[in-house]
């Protein structure tokens, strides 16, 4: 009886979740057919610009951990590193399918303040990284945007 | 008051069943004859295997525990709910056999795509890999693109679909194939230019069988990948439709 009651519990707790990850899961779907990747390609005509927008791609992508490397590797030297490593670190850790996830469990608040924390945090040791790499206002060598 | 309460409760705990019901159904249908190779990577068989028997085993536990046990949602949340998990069942349904096409190449493709993740891989694992296809008659447009990086000519014969259009060089046509690694949401395309001055014999999205002479050329300024073909030939719909993961 236990057992049941325990299985019963668990599956009300999944059918609260997956609602909200068919909706996140729509969401992502409608922007991956909506939005071209290489629009993102020409975007990024600055290094400044690169490490937000593929973390802005991460982002609408919704990619598992084990796909966005292949992804990311598309962009290999194109963008420069430190935008790919800002792909990779961001998706895991927020995309829309969780935030849309978030809402069942956390106040509005909280996420927006998760949100900008994770992306600030990022953002700002990527920064690092690529003063670290490379020549922050030098675009990789042989890419022409567009 | 109470009894037609307890009806509507009743009703509404039917209809949270019968969505697991459906639900596990739905896992059925895409195990069998691998139909859920559309949309996973092969890999992923034991993990839906194990999502039917969970939702079977949930639906033996809703049904032995009646309406008494659940969350103090609203009626109305409930039913939301209940909505919204159906609209995954009614796209499989509308969208079954469609696949990635010319519309998601166009969306997906990048102009450094395929050689920048080339670059990123080990070169060792993919000779390795190369060579034990050598045996094989066709080789996957992966491994033909693959091989292509060594720079030198060499015969070959693949599969992929159809595409032109008005960004596709004069004279040829492309020949695409979506490689996933994980699921269709990262399915990403790759591409061979082949020389064919009258491609209106062949329709977009038309699944050819490709055989000829692979070497890189430039084209339009750009380094690429084409095939001088001895034969372009019409082909039924394969049964694998994309190319899975990077198996080195």
């Amino acid at each position: 009886m236990k057992t049941l009651k325990a299985l019963n519990h668990g599956v009300d707790d999944f059918l609260d979740v997956t609602q909200y990850l068919v909706i996140g899961a729509f969401i992502a779907g409608m922007l991956q057919t909506l939005i071209a990747r290489q629009a993102f390609l020409d975007l990024a005509v600055s290094t400044h610009l690169a490490s937000p927008l593929m973390m802005v791609l991460a982002f609408v992508l919704n990619l598992c951990s084990e796909a966005d490397a292949f992804v990311a590797a598309s962009f290999r030297g194109v963008l420069p590193l430190s935008a790919q490593m800002s792909f990779m670190v961001l998706g895991p850790m927020l995309d829309i399918k969780l935030i849309v996830m978030y809402l069942s469990v956390f106040k509005k608040r909280t996420i927006v303040i998760l949100s900008i924390s994770i992306f600030v945090a990022v953002l700002v040791v990527m920064m690092g990284l690529h003063f670290l790499l490379g020549d922050w206002y030098s675009l990789p060598a042989g890419y022409r945007p567009g | 008051m109470h009894e037609s309460e307890h009806k509507k409760n009743n009703l509404i705990h039917l209809l949270g069943m019968l969505v697991i019901l459906v639900w596990a159904c739905v896992f059925m249908a895409l195990i069998l004859e691998n139909r859920y190779m559309l949309y996973l990577m092969p890999a992923f068989k034991p993990l839906l295997i194990l999502g039917l028997v969970v939702f079977v085993v949930s639906f033996t536990a809703k049904f032995a525990l009646g309406t008494s046990h659940g969350h103090d949602a609203s009626r109305r949340a409930v039913l939301i709910r209940i909505g919204i998990l159906v609209l995954p069942i009614l796209f499989l349904v509308s969208s079954y056999g469609k696949t990635l096409g010319a519309f998601a190449f166009n969306k997906r493709n990048i102009s450094s795509g395929l050689s920048s993740m080339m670059g990123a891989l080990d070169k060792d694992k993919m000779l390795a890999n190369l060579s034990r296809q050598s045996g094989s008659k066709e080789s996957s447009l992966l491994d033909v693109m693959l091989n292509a990086f060594q720079g030198q000519e060499f015969e070959a014969q693949t599969v992929g679909q159809v595409l032109f259009d008005e960004k596709t060089p004069k004279g040829y046509i492309v020949i695409f194939r979506f490689v996933i690694s994980c699921c269709v949401a990262d399915g990403q395309p790759i591409a061979l230019l082949v020389q064919c001055e009258d491609p209106s014999a062949l329709k977009q999205e038309e699944w050819v069988r490709v055989k000829g002479t692979v070497k890189t050329e430039t084209i339009n300024g750009q380094k690429s990948t084409i095939m001088i073909p001895k034969s372009i030939d019409v082909i039924p719909e394969p049964r694998e439709i994309y190319i899975y993961g990077f198996q080195f």
